[in-house]
């Protein structure tokens, strides 16, 4: 299950890896009477009743937008932060980039039109304790639990709170300051949702570690609820196994756990589909994957590296900078509903980043929308049929979308269908440079990457942005399937949890430093074998993979993660810095190790998983009437008698073509072709651009 | 705090306190600004190229943060 900011989308997968999809609209005042009504919709095409589908589940997994929406919309619990004396300002003081962290590049050039987020304390809600612990972990000045308990039950009274976060200096060193003020606030306050900076974040960087702990008692008692509310519904309707939720990380965990540290639900959302792509490529047999969703608002790219999901340390949420490692999907605006516009000030054509969203959406919806939008261009050039729009239950209004187009090209002095090919051209160069931009950074080449293209919007964009990336190998995941991959991928995610430890290690790493090494790796894995313990698996079934944090010892702020091989050995130290060193010349060029001297470990990150053992897709045999022709405006070619293929092909298809599946569209330029895969994808193999231009 | 809401008589000078533009920039007459452009440019190149100048702009900016910390 799935809950995005117009549909629910509902997969269910059999043994035998079939799949079959559930739409429902999403009830944004009662999340789970949607999540219901799309159940009861999967019930029924899979031809039985809602509480004898529940009762053969044999893993139910679910992601909610309800702890993102909680924070964007301001709707989350009244927090009191409890912190060291002298630094109850960290949230309020910020770090310099405050003003623009996580907003779109254009708001980051426009000092004028920036602001610093609104505050996610309740007013005032800041209590000091006398108490200090230092960067080694010794006391220095001894907490008096007693009279900090009595404070915050105060704090609790005065500002009618419903959520501490406790972010003392130094917790992570030794957190025994926070774990007593958690203890004795568990029988004072028991009501309060309580949250500890070194459970949720245990990192070095105060002003991160105080966000994501107020965060995460922010979002926690309206998570705690959602999700207590909706097991009481499924388990009154019939379901047995305990629900698993989706985390940022690309893992599962059981509700309660999930419940407990709610930060990691916060953007989860993107995290499904990166998953899904992950473990359709081991099937698809791609090491290398850029995974890009385009949906109606918003483009989100991940990647996938020798068969990983890349990942990423820090997460931004409303302009708040916190670390929790998360799958690093990146999301810019370009997606259908991007809104294009005539810039008076250069006379230039600009796309984004503004956007239509689902109300009034694009023109050619029909509600109401005026503006032209990407999806109006792909309507006016022909490439999305208003007729067969979402299976033809959505007949778009190309007259409409047309009207909108005609106002801009006006402006522009350009032809209707010129404007609508500019806007395509823009919107795909926009995507083309997030692409070039996350895999460059990591000293990758585009051009030996596969793109895997999902969403609503995704398949009929990709020819574009993967041309403009140097990609040449296009694969729909799923083929129909690719607009629910999202939820495909919270039902076939494994169980995860991420733990890390803070432990500074500097090489040569021999001697004592090697036995210090062994024992923080020691000390990692435990901790996360123990959170998945607790968290009801069984320890058989769990696999553990520990990676260092390096940097080389002059730095900062740059590190690169080095996976170590388990179990540590007498070479584990040496495999660490000759890994460091290889990866550090891979991205940088052998010039760049040459000036630093020392390197050293600055962190330990463990990921324990339980496999999820979902079955690999098989084909779908598809009946699929022949071709019919229209004719489409392909950018830089004009209008050209096109085939339009309703439903999956059987065999390969060559450009000019459209394959119009029930949810997306899928777009096959000139010199280009489409073949059906062995498990229910479609490669779209692009011309290189030599071919192209003849 | 956005400077916009600042009181008036507060000057963002960029001596005594830094440098915020306005929202109407004043511009001593004595400057003399560039003022030859070329309209042969069709308005579909000009943003590929305007987004790409900002693009480039960025990527520097995260370059010399690699290299500096």
């Amino acid at each position: 299950m799935d809950i995005g900011g117009t549909f629910t989308d509902c997969v269910l997968v059999d043994q035998q890896g079939d799949h079959r999809a559930a739409k429902a609209l999403s009830t944004k005042d009662d999340p789970v009477s949607g999540v219901m009504t799309g159940l009861e919709r999967l019930a029924d095409s899979a031809g039985i009743d809602l509480p004898t589908l529940l009762a053969r589940t044999s893993r139910f997994g679910h992601g909610t937008t309800i702890g993102t929406n909680a924070v964007l919309e301001r709707q989350g619990a009244r927090v009191g932060l409890v912190a060291t004396a002298g630094h109850g300002d960290a949230l309020t003081i910020m770090r310099g980039s405050g003003r623009v962290a996580g907003r779109p590049i254009e708001d980051v050039f426009s000092v004028q039109g920036s602001r610093l987020p609104e505050p996610i304390t309740a007013p005032g809600a800041v209590l000091e304790v006398h108490e200090r612990i230092d960067a080694s972990g010794a006391v220095v000045v001894a907490l008096d639990t007693e009279t900090a308990v009595q404070d915050i039950t105060r704090l609790i009274a005065e500002h009618r709170l419903d959520s501490i976060a406790i972010a003392l200096l130094w917790s992570f060193a030794d957190a025994k300051h926070e774990q007593a003020l958690v203890e004795a606030l568990a029988g004072a306050a028991p009501d309060v949702f309580v949250s500890s900076s070194a459970v949720v974040s245990p990192r070095l960087g105060e002003y991160e570690r105080t966000v994501a702990t107020v965060m995460n008692g922010y979002v926690g008692p309206v998570c705690s609820r959602y999700l207590g509310r909706l097991a009481e519904r499924l388990g009154a309707a019939g379901l047995t196994e305990p629900m698993l939720v989706m985390q940022s990380n690309g893992g599962m965990l059981p509700a309660t756990a999930a419940a407990a540290t709610p930060l990691g639900t916060i953007d989860s959302g993107p995290a499904g589909g990166l998953t899904a792509v992950a473990t359709l490529a081991r099937t698809y047999r791609h090491d290398r994957v850029v995974a890009t969703d385009m949906g109606g608002t918003s483009f989100d790219i991940g990647l996938v590296i020798d068969g990983k999901p890349v990942m990423a340390e820090e997460n931004v949420i409303d302009q708040y900078t916190y670390r929790l490692p998360r799958l690093d999907v990146r999301s810019t605006a370009c997606g259908g509903g991007t809104l294009a516009r005539f810039d008076e000030a250069t006379g230039g054509l600009r796309v984004g980043p503004h956007s239509a969203g689902s109300q009034p959406g694009p023109a050619c919806y029909g509600r109401g929308g005026a503006e032209p939008t990407v999806t109006d261009a792909d309507v006016v050039l022909g490439l999305l049929r208003p007729e067969a729009f979402l299976g033809g239950r959505m007949p778009l209004d190309r007259q409409a979308a047309i009207v909108a187009m005609s106002g801009l090209a006006t402006q522009l002095g350009l032809s209707v269908e010129d404007t609508a090919a500019g806007v395509l051209e823009i919107n795909n160069m926009r995507a083309a440079s997030l692409i070039r931009q996350q895999t460059l950074e990591r000293g990758h080449d585009p051009r030996d990457y596969v793109l895997y293209a999902y969403g609503g919007a995704g398949p009929v964009h990709a020819f574009g942005y993967a041309a403009e990336s140097g990609v040449r190998e296009v694969v729909i995941p799923l083929g129909n399937g690719a607009s629910t991959l999202s939820a495909y991928g919270i039902a076939s995610g494994d169980v995860v949890v991420y733990r890390e430890l803070e432990r500074g290690l500097l090489a040569p790493f021999e001697g004592a430093r090697a036995e210090a090494l062994a024992g923080a790796v020691a000390e990692v894995e435990a901790a996360a074998r123990a959170d998945l313990r607790a968290a009801g698996m069984d320890d058989r079934d769990v696999v553990v993979e520990v990676e260092a944090l390096l940097r080389f010892r002059e730095q900062l702020m740059h590190r690169l993660e080095i996976p170590i091989v388990l179990p540590v050995g007498p070479d584990t130290g040496a495999h660490l810095l000759a890994g460091f060193d290889s990866e550090y010349v891979r991205r940088y060029g052998s010039g760049g190790t040459a000036m630093f001297e020392s390197v050293e470990v600055f962190a330990f990150r463990a990921r324990a998983s339980v496999a999820a053992g979902v079955p690999t897709p098989e084909p779908v045999g598809e009946h699929t009437p022949p071709p019919e022709t229209t004719e489409v405006y392909w950018p830089g070619r004009g209008w050209t008698a096109t085939d339009v293929h309703r439903g999956a092909p059987a065999g390969s298809v060559s450009g000019p073509a459209l394959v119009e599946l029930t949810h997306t569209t899928i777009a096959v330029p000139l010199g280009a072709s489409l073949a059906p895969g062995s498990r229910n994808e479609l490669r779209l193999q692009l011309p290189t651009p030599k071919e192209s231009s003849r | 705090m956005n400077a916009g809401a600042q009181p008036p008589g507060i000057v963002w000078d960029g001596v005594q306190r830094g440098y915020v533009p306005g929202e109407t920039l004043n511009v001593p007459p004595s400057v003399r600004l560039h003022t030859a452009a070329s309209d042969e440019v069709d308005p579909v190149t000009f943003e590929v190229v305007r987004y790409s100048l900002m693009n480039i702009n960025l990527e520097h900016g995260q370059t010399l943060q690699r290299l500096c910390v």
